[in-house]
């Protein structure tokens, strides 16, 4: 069974929802998504994308395509299901006031989906306005309980100054998270994260590509540098490496404890003695497991992390200590 | 066309300037006249009809806030605690334990195994409520004797319980790790299936069942055999999603001469539905069809959820029993976005405010909207407010706002709110249909059918006499006069649906549609106001006998 991977995109009215899945529509880098919102009047897509536009879906030219949820996800969801191998990744714009937590679920049913993350944005310079009001404080941090990864936005409207910036994005996280949370928390404006980190390392055989070597990317440089909080930019890196081992899931849980800390993301396809093979994500500190039993996609075991700085405080020694060979 | 004049043992108008009178004229589908026989001859030969002469005559009932889904529910199995009425007239008596419910299914399994309904087809029932049956959930221990799928939806809509076969059929494991399949002690999946993701794995099984399954032509029929038993000639379907089919639906059954109730659907503009300009055209498109029976045109939003189901949105000091605050379906933000997009292009919006944080969100909304672009006589309606003070109230009387008031609750769900979701003292002034009207809103009362029983003058006698099945009245002083429901059960959702010029009272020119009943309301005892007996209706001219 194939399980699309499922990433639920979630944060208040003007939080930059839609700008953020602009941008994953008009920097796919190859992957073919399939988008699902609830209001498709406030997508502004370049008519040169468009390939074919009807009542309740837009065809883009570069595989992607955008439908609008209408009344029933879940029923949008099975219709979308029956088309699974036309999509890389599935991303479904929560309603501003809705738990994106409660949708998630549906990529944790084993059903057609995998849930692969859950991110919230919110608006920094205007979230603690909400934070404020008995009418949303609690919607709000019930959106951001139980996200993955956390995008404190628009920081441009903050302030220039990037000590006051910290220590707002520090202030809110606090206030939204608490202090012991597992969200990972970005801090971007305009919604400018590497599609990597939101949506991981797609590019089928692409590990497998990587050998045994770290490859540091700093991709989407530009769109990073326009940011006004741009005296840091956002650098992410991703690390592979390939095994030619027989895994078993036990062997592999031996090893998680050496990855780091700060790790955004982590995908590892593992071969085993017989014709079953796994698969492993973490996201933001959540694992999921599949079990497959056809053809795996590499010949090789591979594991490729992906972080803002993480994967270079990689302890490669002690992954290596730990089983991984 | 010919005159024809009804005599009755009483007349009652609902026209304060003439209360009462000996008969009616009814000409054309529309009352000619209202008065003695004598007067009503003047306007030329008519004939004189006495089988209503032992009977009360009243204004056809208005229910402004029910769905059409409560003539759509007879192919399931009722499991409800209350007694309810079918379409044929057979009252299901309610089940006061969990015995009785699996008693029943019991039996309706071998029903179907007599019919020769193959074992692997499901038994779908509704309407089942464990609120009342002391904390006692049901699990798949209880259903063990039954081998056929069972699915079983709760009355909030929210909740399903299934057997051990349909948990194999969904693929429903100890292994489901989602929340909302309820687990056991030792890891093992109940039945118990709580809100849409959970209920997912089963419709994906065996289509949507219940309250989710599409309304279809029987469905229709029955909806209008039960208004006709319970007096009600003007409804509305609150949710309705003006699609082609539902269009059709529509249209097709209300063109039917024998169908006995005009109908009043409201377009759904909440929760993820089209843009609101959009919206606005198809509204404005499908107005152009509205017929004498068929009237499109009120968009419905909705902000929060339901009290009992803890969802609604609550004001300080919140849930009695320290339940978090419940959800927002739309954000305010963008619920006034919306309402002014529809306000200004001259519809009525109708609102599901459940509890007080909600209510007030929207009036301040309404009032921010009304601001920017005043327009007179728009009518914008709060739904269920049932947790509006008087201080909302006057407010909302300020601002031309209207309230159709959930008094079943008192009814159904008073002891819980009395208990758990609200405490003694709210729950005392819970659904203040009295407070509106010393506010000065325009008022109406309703049922949420299916929801609870479509019937208003249950409904009104709830309004009346704010009794709970423990025995308690819920504030005494909270209660309105028998006249004052009466009115609320017609001219005051007449009003609310901006159709009081042609229906809710029995005057020159209005649509000749009534309630027939055994029984005067106004003589009787206001407690045994819910016992008045229905004969039938009158729409438009025609006379319908329930049950026949």
């Amino acid at each position: 069974m194939t399980h699309l991977p499922l990433t639920i995109i979630g944060g208040f009215l003007g939080a930059g929802k839609t700008t953020l899945i602009q941008r994953l529509l008009t920097h796919t880098e190859g992957r073919r998504i399939a988008v699902l919102v609830n209001d498709f009047g406030k997508l502004n897509i370049d008519a040169k994308l468009i390939a074919q536009a009807g009542a309740d879906t837009i065809e883009l030219t570069n595989g992607c395509v955008c439908c609008s949820i209408g009344d029933d996800l879940n029923g949008a969801l099975i219709q979308l299901e029956s088309r699974a191998s036309d999509f890389d990744h599935v991303v479904i714009e929560a309603s501003g006031v809705s738990d994106p937590w409660k949708i998630a679920q549906i990529g944790l049913l084993n059903a057609g989906y995998r849930l692969d993350g859950v991110i919230v944005l919110v608006d920094a310079a205007s979230v603690q306005d909400l934070l404020n009001n008995p009418r949303y404080e609690d919607t709000v941090i019930r959106q951001c309980r139980r996200a993955d990864l956390l995008l404190v936005n628009k920081i441009d409207l903050v302030s220039d100054d990037a000590t006051v910036v910290e220590a707002k994005v520090q202030d809110i996280t606090r206030q939204l998270l608490g202090q012991a949370s597992a969200t990972r928390v970005i801090a971007c404006s305009q919604g400018t994260v590497p599609p990597e980190l939101l949506l991981g390392s797609w590019r089928k055989g692409r590990a497998a590509e990587d050998e045994h070597t770290q490859s540091v990317n700093t991709a989407w440089g530009d769109s990073i540098q326009a940011s006004k909080y741009a005296d840091k930019p956002l650098k992410w890196q991703s690390l592979s490496f390939t095994s030619t081992s027989a895994w078993t899931r036990g062997s592999f849980e031996a090893c998680l404890p050496a990855l780091p800390d700060g790790l955004i993301r982590g995908k590892a396809i593992l071969l085993t003695e017989t014709a079953t093979w796994f698969e492993w994500h973490r996201v933001c500190g959540r694992d999921t497991w599949l079990e497959h039993h056809a053809s795996p996609p590499t010949d090789q075991s591979v594991l490729v992390l992906i972080g803002l700085e993480a994967p270079t405080a990689l302890d490669v020694e002690a992954l290596v200590q730990r089983g991984w060979r | 066309m010919t005159t024809t004049i009804y005599t009755a043992r009483r007349l009652i108008t609902m026209n304060p300037r003439q209360p009462d009178a000996a008969a009616l004229a009814v000409k054309d589908g529309r009352i000619l006249g209202v008065g003695s026989v004598e007067d009503l001859l003047k306007w030329g030969p008519a004939t004189v009809d006495e089988r209503f002469k032992d009977k009360v005559i009243m204004p056809g009932l208005i229910e402004g806030h029910c769905h059409l889904k409560e003539g759509g529910m007879w192919s399931w199995t009722y499991l409800g605690w209350f007694d309810r009425r079918d379409p044929s007239g057979h009252v299901w008596a309610g089940l006061k334990s969990m015995q009785a419910v699996v008693e029943r299914l019991t039996q309706v399994d071998a029903e179907m195994t007599a019919k020769g309904i193959a074992a692997d087809q499901p038994l779908l029932a509704w309407g089942f409520d464990p609120i009342y049956f002391g904390g006692e959930r049901m699990d798949v221990q209880h259903l063990s004797g039954i081998a056929r799928p069972i699915v079983i939806t709760h009355a909030n809509g929210h909740l399903m319980n299934v057997n051990t076969t349909m948990l194999k059929m969904a693929d429903i494991t100890a292994a489901t790790d989602v929340e909302g399949v309820v687990k056991d002690a030792k890891g093992e999946p109940t039945g118990e299936l709580q809100e849409p993701t959970a209920m997912h794995l089963v419709i994906r099984k065996v289509g949507n069942a219940g309250l989710l399954s599409p309304m279809d032509d029987a469905g229709m029929l029955n909806f209008s055999a039960i208004a006709c038993m319970q007096g009600v000639t003007t409804a509305t379907d609150l949710v309705n999603d003006y699609s082609d089919s539902s269009y059709d639906l529509l249209a097709r059954a209300t063109s039917r001469d024998d169908y006995r109730v005009r109908l009043y659907p409201a377009f759904r503009a909440f929760h993820g539905a089209a843009a609101a300009a959009k919206s606005t055209e198809r509204v404005l498109d499908l107005m152009k069809r509205n017929t004498e029976k068929l009237r499109f045109g009120i968009i419905k939003l909705m902000l929060d959820g339901s009290i009992q189901g803890f969802s609604a949105r609550m004001r300080w000091p919140g849930y009695f029993n320290g339940a978090p605050n419940g959800i927002w379906v739309m954000d305010p933000k963008q619920y006034e976005e919306d309402f002014e997009v529809y306000h200004r292009a001259g519809l009525q919006v109708h609102t599901h405010t459940n509890a007080d944080q909600a209510s007030e969100a929207a009036i301040e909304a309404i009032e921010g909207v009304l601001t920017r672009s005043p327009r007179p006589d728009h009518r914008h309606t709060l739904q269920h407010a049932q947790m509006i003070d008087a201080a909302m109230f006057r407010k909302m009387a300020q601002l031309g706002l209207c309230a159709n008031v959930f008094s079943n609750h008192i009814w159904y769900w008073g002891d819980q709110h009395y208990e758990m979701t609200m405490g003694p003292d709210r729950a005392n002034r819970m659904n203040d249909a009295r407070a509106a009207l010393d506010c000065g809103v325009a008022l109406a009362i309703h049922s949420d059918a299916p929801v609870t029983p479509l019937g208003p003058l249950f409904t009104a006698w709830c309004a009346v006499n704010r009794v709970t099945p423990s025995g308690r009245v819920l504030g005494p002083n909270h209660r309105i006069t028998v006249p004052e429901a009466l009115h609320a059960i017609t001219m005051g959702a007449a009003w609310t649906l901006k159709a009081d010029h042609e229906i809710g009272s029995i005057e020159v020119g209005k649509r000749a549609d009534f309630a027939v009943l055994e029984d005067d309301p106004l003589a009787i005892d206001p407690i045994k106001l819910k016992d008045v007996r229905v004969w039938g209706t009158v729409l438009s001219g025609q006379v319908f006998e329930a049950g026949h």
